[in-house]
């Protein structure tokens, strides 16, 4: 049921904050397995399918919205894969994520084009603001902050894009901010 | 034979089956084409490049490694262009290998750095692109240093393919790609069963043994050739030594397999727990002492018991894993020179049933499956699957059954019949999961279906068993309710008859001598009988290295070397003639009987690197009794808890420093050679010594005369096999205790991967670091008791009371718990009840009840209940209340 109603809502991940504070329950515990009924669900079209292994992570990780270690174990089952195969695959590409993500994504271009244009120092100051480092998440789940290379509109650089919208520049040091009341307005709402 | 295939290299014309790849085919003609990914026995990978050749008619390089041959082709291994490829290869190879072969271990047998060296690059022509990695020692027998690794992959293929383990694959890509297991968790969290076998196949110095680690460099080694003194597989060990230290175990070949037993835990015997000098007890204390007053004690001691209470009041028991030379010779100071027959061993324990069964059934034993029959055969029936625990050898074996192609199938059929889901299980295609101990019923509804549908060997019936037709008519007429009994279907049970009798099938029965009552063995042997399987049909998984041995020359009360019957006249006779003495006619003691008769009739023990107090059910009845023996010599290479109650302790010699032979599950006699100079007196010593002192002298100068002596007693006897059989039918009995609302639980205790016999050696090996004393439970009972793995419990049974820690088991049925035979305490919850016929205690699944140790209840006082036990070396015994 739960798996439901995070799909409703698309690529937000409800689950982020659940797992983590699920850490010091062990397995068996009341939340490790409300992950495992979500994954299951997600895997009954695919059970047995070996060659179906990237969809059902892609899957998994748009329910979840990342591929928590226990989600993996189920994967590796359902499909009769090894635990550790199932890793290495996922582990090849970037697009898979094995700590939980933020609600929202913000990254910053690197690329040649932006480099010039002032790229580091705007992920400078988004590192200041969030209080932490590119690639990571804050603590509240709250942001995830990525450096990328290349989003494909050189013309608008120095680049920024949130949750895949592209930050007009001159919206670029009011976002955090931005993207915060919402979070607080639809928490109110 | 397949078609050949004729082909040119370098020159040369080779013919091979088709199907080979050319670094095959030129190995055939002495040709090595370097390589670092390809290994003989496993899938080729085309990783690594190095084995590229020249292959006419083809514009580019090929792999060797994966390229099979055609009819034909030309080859070339030594041409510019392909040695300027190998060069540029090894080249990029160590672009992203930060080595220094200073210190690293596999110096002098690396494969990267031979070639290296063949082709004679004497420096980096590319940076090093790879960052170093951290080393992990989260283990501590298995050494990773990632930033070494070549990504060859054998490591990750030998795990899946031949173990199918699966604990490593590559992770990530391009230059950060590394082999790591599933969240770069430590080993011992991966499913990794510490084989060693991706550290044998290794080709650099990037998984590498702990153990070896700065102790002596590869070209200073010394290889002695040896058997591994663990479980009845008898497996041929390599031992790596400098001058007086074990550095490591391997195989002969890289892709061969050892278990962690064999590969690491042969560090006991360097321990420095080992006893080197005599302990004498005195005003209760046991103090060091010279050999002359320990040897004089000993036989003043046991003379004037003999003098005063008659030669049946001595008892010598021994332990199976001495050399058979060792046995004989303990053997025959007990029988000859004590002048008793209260002899015995833990053949007792572990086989006896068995042993005992077969010999009575076939006349001889060597009608037992070989390793590799095991391999060949269409149909396996494996009963109580934790072989590959047991046996591991026997697992890797099921496992090729499983792959090797059969007529008419892919692989073998893999019929389990266990209540636990073990790996093994997991591999059948028909898991028959009864009740537990019930599966002697099962076996029954198996004949059932074969008598009934008429799939016995109707031929060899007719020959060679001739009271068929009464079984049958008496089997037929019986009542027997399978499926209510044992709670498995009845289709299941007809699929695994059916299958099993299929005709013209080679069938191996597997199954563990420990837990066998003579009901199961009877059983067995009727299976073999009605399907004319007499040969090569069964296979006993024999739980210590010379269990077979021990039976064959006579360190059992009833037998004589060479089974000859101590009741015989004439056995008993040509014995006497041997031996020059007059030996005792009446029937001795087992073992277990010999220490409940302590003080009653029985006064003095010699106890040879047997462990009661440890690895003998009942163990507060097994204290009782020897602490109320007037004399007891322990002889070990430990103080372990019995040799703590001794007057007098002898330190003994491990398999490291003997020699003798061993004789293996399959019947191989194998030569135990010593590897280290002896610590003390080798065990065989020892016991001349005593014996002449005591006036019946033993005189040898090396266990080669002793063989020599046995030989002429073991293989005399070794006559005809049986040709005509009996089917044996008997009512097995229900005697595992009922689970009740006060013991709701029924406990197995069994074998387990980093454990072995009572604990005296693996405790004091690095293996044992691996698993902590542990009850097994499976998730639902877990769930229901309210605990967690790692939660401390009360365990409980009507014989006793120990505190353990809960581990989840997911093999396991609700109901049933497990526990390490090895526990420190675990025999303190058994019985030792005794089958009247074998005089083997029955193995039972004792009734317990587990509670949670309360917050309040601090564990001292329950370690209060252990210390009742702990055996105290001043009072020398614990009361029992």
């Amino acid at each position: 049921m739960v798996g439901m109603a995070v799909q409703e809502t698309g690529s937000v991940c409800r689950c982020a904050d659940k797992i983590s504070d699920s850490a010091g329950s062990g397995p068996g515990g009341q939340v490790v397995d409300e992950v495992s009924g979500i994954v299951r669900e997600v895997m009954t079209k695919y059970r047995h399918h070996k060659g179906m292994l990237v969809h059902a992570l892609q899957d998994v990780q748009r329910v979840l919205g990342y591929l928590p270690e226990d989600a993996l174990r189920i994967v590796a089952e359902e499909l009769d894969f090894p635990f550790a195969q199932v890793y290495g695959v996922a582990s090849f590409y970037t697009q898979f994520y094995f700590s939980p993500r933020g609600k929202n994504i913000l990254q910053v271009c690197v690329g040649t084009a932006c480099h010039i244009r002032g790229a580091p120092a705007i992920l400078g100051r988004f590192e200041q603001e969030l209080g932490i480092k590119a690639e990571e998440t804050t603590a509240d789940f709250e942001f995830t902050l990525g450096a990328v290379s290349c989003v494909g509109c050189c013309g608008l650089a120095p680049v920024v894009v949130a949750n895949e919208r592209v930050v007009k520049k001159k919206d670029h040091h009011k976002i955090i901010t931005r993207l915060r009341k919402q979070a607080e307005d639809s928490a109110v709402g | 034979m397949s078609e050949l295939v004729r082909l040119q290299i370098d020159g040369q014309e080779v013919a091979v089956p088709k199907g080979v790849t050319i670094i095959e085919a030129a190995a055939r003609i002495q040709i090595d084409i370097p390589h670092l990914c390809h290994l003989n026995g496993l899938v080729p990978s085309s990783a690594c490049r190095l084995c590229l050749v020249e292959l006419e008619g083809t514009k580019d390089l090929v792999v060797s490694c994966a390229r099979g041959v055609r009819e034909g082709m030309v080859v070339w291994t030594r041409t510019e262009r392909v040695l300027a490829a190998r060069r540029f290869v090894l080249e990029l190879i160590w672009s992203a290998h930060p080595g220094d072969c200073t210190t690293c271990e596999k110096s002098g047998r690396c494969e990267l750095q031979k070639y290296t060296y063949e082709v004679g690059i004497e420096r980096n022509r590319f940076p090093l692109r790879r960052d170093e990695q951290p080393i992990d020692t989260t283990n501590p027998l298995i050494e990773r240093n990632p930033s070494l690794c070549i990504l060859c992959g054998r490591c990750v293929r030998i795990c899946r393919m031949r173990n199918g383990n699966n604990v490593f694959d590559f992770v990530s890509r391009g230059i950060t790609t590394r082999v790591t297991t599933a969240f770069e968790k430590p080993l011992q969290e991966s499913g990794c069963t510490f084989c060693g076998s991706c550290v044998s196949v290794c080709p650099v110095g990037s998984l590498v043994e702990r153990q070896r680690r700065f102790r002596g460099r590869e070209w200073e080694l010394k290889t002695t050739e040896t058997v591994c003194p663990y479980c009845g597989g008898g497996c041929k060990l390599l031992l790596d030594t400098t001058k007086d230290q074990i550095v490591r175990a391997r195989t002969e070949k890289k892709d061969d397999y050892l278990c962690v037993r064999g590969k690491f835990g042969w560090d006991y015997a360097l321990s420095k727990e080992r006893l080197k000098t005599p302990l004498i007890k005195k005003e209760g204390t046991l103090e060091e002492c010279s050999w002359d007053e320990a040897l004089s004690s000993i036989a003043k001691r046991l003379a004037k018991i003999k003098e005063t209470r008659g030669p049946e009041a001595l008892g010598g028991l021994v332990s199976a894993n001495y050399p058979s030379e060792t046995l004989y010779l303990f053997g025959k100071f007990v029988r000859a020179g004590l002048g008793t027959n209260n002899l015995d061993s833990s053949v007792r324990l572990l086989s006896w049933p068995t042993l005992s069964g077969f010999i009575q059934a076939f006349g001889r034993m060597d009608v037992v499956a070989t390793l590799s029959e095991i391999e060949a055969a269409d149909t396996l029936l494996v009963l109580d699957s934790e072989v590959a625990v047991k046996n591991p050898m026997v697992g890797v074996k099921v496992r090729k059954a499983l792959k090797t192609p059969k007529k008419g199938a892919e692989g073998a059929n893999l019929i389990t019949i266990d209540s636990r889901k073990t790996t093994v299980a997991g591999l059948s295609h028909l898991h028959l999961q009864p009740r537990p101990g019930t599966a002697t019923v099962l076996l029954d509804g198996m004949i059932k279906v074969i008598l009934s549908e008429g799939l016995y060997d109707q031929e060899f019936v007719a020959a060679n068993c001739s009271n068929f037709q009464e079984f049958s008519a008496r089997f037929l007429e019986m009542e027997l309710d399978v499926e209510a009994i044992t709670g498995v279907a009845e289709e299941a049970v007809l699929a695994a008859g059916r299958l099993y009798a299929g005709q013209g099938q080679k069938a191996v029965i597997i199954f563990s001598p420990e837990t066998s009552d003579r009901h199961m063995v009877a059983r067995i042997i009727n299976l073999l009988l009605l399907t004319g399987r007499v040969n090569g049909g069964v296979f006993p998984s024999l739980l210590h290295s010379n269990l077979w041995g021990a039976a064959e020359v006579g360190v059992v009360s009833e037998f004589y070397p060479g089974y000859r019957p101590v009741e015989a006249a004439t056995a008993r006779k040509e014995l006497e003639n041997l031996w020059g003495v007059s030996l005792p006619s009446e029937p001795g003691l087992s073992a277990i009987e010999m220490i409940q008769a302590a003080a009653e009739s029985i006064f003095g023990m010699y106890i040879l690197g047997e462990n009661p107090v440890a690895s003998f059910p009942d163990k507060a009845s097994m204290v009782r009794g020897l602490a109320a023996l007037d004399f007891l010599v322990v002889q070990d290479i430990f103080l372990t808890e019995t040799a703590q109650l001794a007057d007098v302790v002898l330190p003994g010699v491990s398999f490291a420093e003997s020699s003798g032979t061993f004789t293996n599950a399959e019947g191989r006699v194998q030569e135990l050679n010593r590897v280290l100079p002896s610590q003390t007196k080798p065990d065989w010593e020892i016991i001349a010594e005593i014996s002449t002192r005591m006036g019946y002298p033993l005189s040898y100068h090396s266990e080669r005369e002793i063989a020599a002596e046995l030989k002429t007693l073991v293989s005399e006897f070794s006559g005809p096999r049986n040709s005509a059989f009996r089917l044996v039918l008997t009512e097995a009995e229900e005697i595992s205790a009922e689970p009740d609302r006060e013991y709701p639980y029924r406990l197995m205790i069994g074998a387990t991967l980093f454990g072995f016999g009572d604990g005296s050696w693996t405790r004091r090996s690095e293996i044992s670091r691996l698993e902590t004393p542990y009850i097994g439970m499976s998730p639902q009972d877990v769930q229901s008791l309210g605990v967690v793995a790692g939660t401390r419990v009360l365990v409980s049974s009507r014989r006793g009371r120990i505190t353990t820690t809960i581990k989840v088991d997911e093999s396991l049925p609700a109901g049933l718990v497990f526990m390490p035979a090895h526990h420190p305490e675990g025999n303190s919850l058994t019985s030792a009840s005794l089958d009247p016929v074998t005089k083997s205690p029955r193995f039972e699944l004792a009734a317990a009840s587990i509670d949670r140790l309360q917050e309040s209840e601090p564990e001292s006082q329950c370690a209060g209940d252990r210390s009742l036990l702990n055996l105290n070396q001043t009072s020398g015994i614990a009361k029992w209340n």
